[in-house]
């Protein structure tokens, strides 16, 4: 689920949260253009999202090395299986 | 065999006063009804809220105003729509006074719809026992709940 400045202010992210949640789907709030806090100023999105996992990628470049090296560990600890 | 019914109605807070009268009529015809009442967000509603809709055969959505305003309606309009997307049930939305300015109500269209445009909440309730009574895969249980 994207959270952005605009999109927080929409009340489809909590129900497009919602429904993923009792589909049994995997959440994840996506933060861009706003800080986590700010991502959860809304009470039903702190609520819904709150032991979920928040990706934060204001600082897009810095996730995409993150990114690279967590699949570089996982080829490595695969080859060593 | 489940012996009742069971029936969750997804509203706005400002309905609450029709929605505790269709609760009481359908109540009294052997409907297990589902209504939540809460007044503020907590991890707890959101449990107490997922189990009822898991438990529901019937989903109720009663469309008034502005229920985009309403977090707790918009909730368990999601919770609604994951369960009925996941593993089907009947939906039945309901329209209230200014329903027609709502963008919810043009996708619920193609479900079950009332206009309960200037109805009372007792005719309400007979329509919509009537609706689970003329569903097939409801039947059984629904004639279980009028029994």
């Amino acid at each position: 689920v994207l959270l952005t400045p605009w999109a927080i202010t929409r009340p489809w992210v909590v129900v497009e949260i919602a429904c993923f949640m009792l589909s049994q789907k995997r959440v994840v709030g996506i933060i861009h253009g706003l800080t986590p806090d700010d991502a959860l100023k809304d009470p039903y999105v702190a609520i819904l999202l709150d032991d979920r996992v928040l990706l934060d990628i204001n600082r897009l470049d810095s996730y995409f090395r993150e990114l690279a090296g967590r699949i570089r560990i996982e080829e490595e600890g695969g080859s060593d299986a | 065999m489940r012996e009742r019914c069971q029936v969750f109605i997804s509203h706005a807070h400002d309905d609450l006063a029709v929605v505790r009268e269709i609760e009481t009529h359908l109540s009294g015809a052997g409907f297990r009804v589902m209504v939540d009442g809460s007044v503020a967000p907590s991890k707890d509603w959101v449990a107490a809220v997922q189990g009822d809709v898991r438990a529901a055969d019937v989903f109720v959505v009663l469309l008034s105003g502005d229920p985009l305003a309403s977090g707790f309606a918009m909730t368990e309009f999601g919770f609604v729509m994951g369960a009925q997307s996941s593993r089907g049930g009947l939906l039945i939305t309901v329209l209230l006074s200014g329903a027609e300015d709502n963008p919810v109500s043009e996708y619920l269209r193609r479900f079950q719809v009332i206009d309960g445009r200037g109805m009372q909440a007792v005719e309400i309730a007979v329509r919509i026992a009537d609706t689970i009574a003329n569903t097939d895969s409801l039947k059984t249980s629904a004639l279980t709940a009028s029994a």
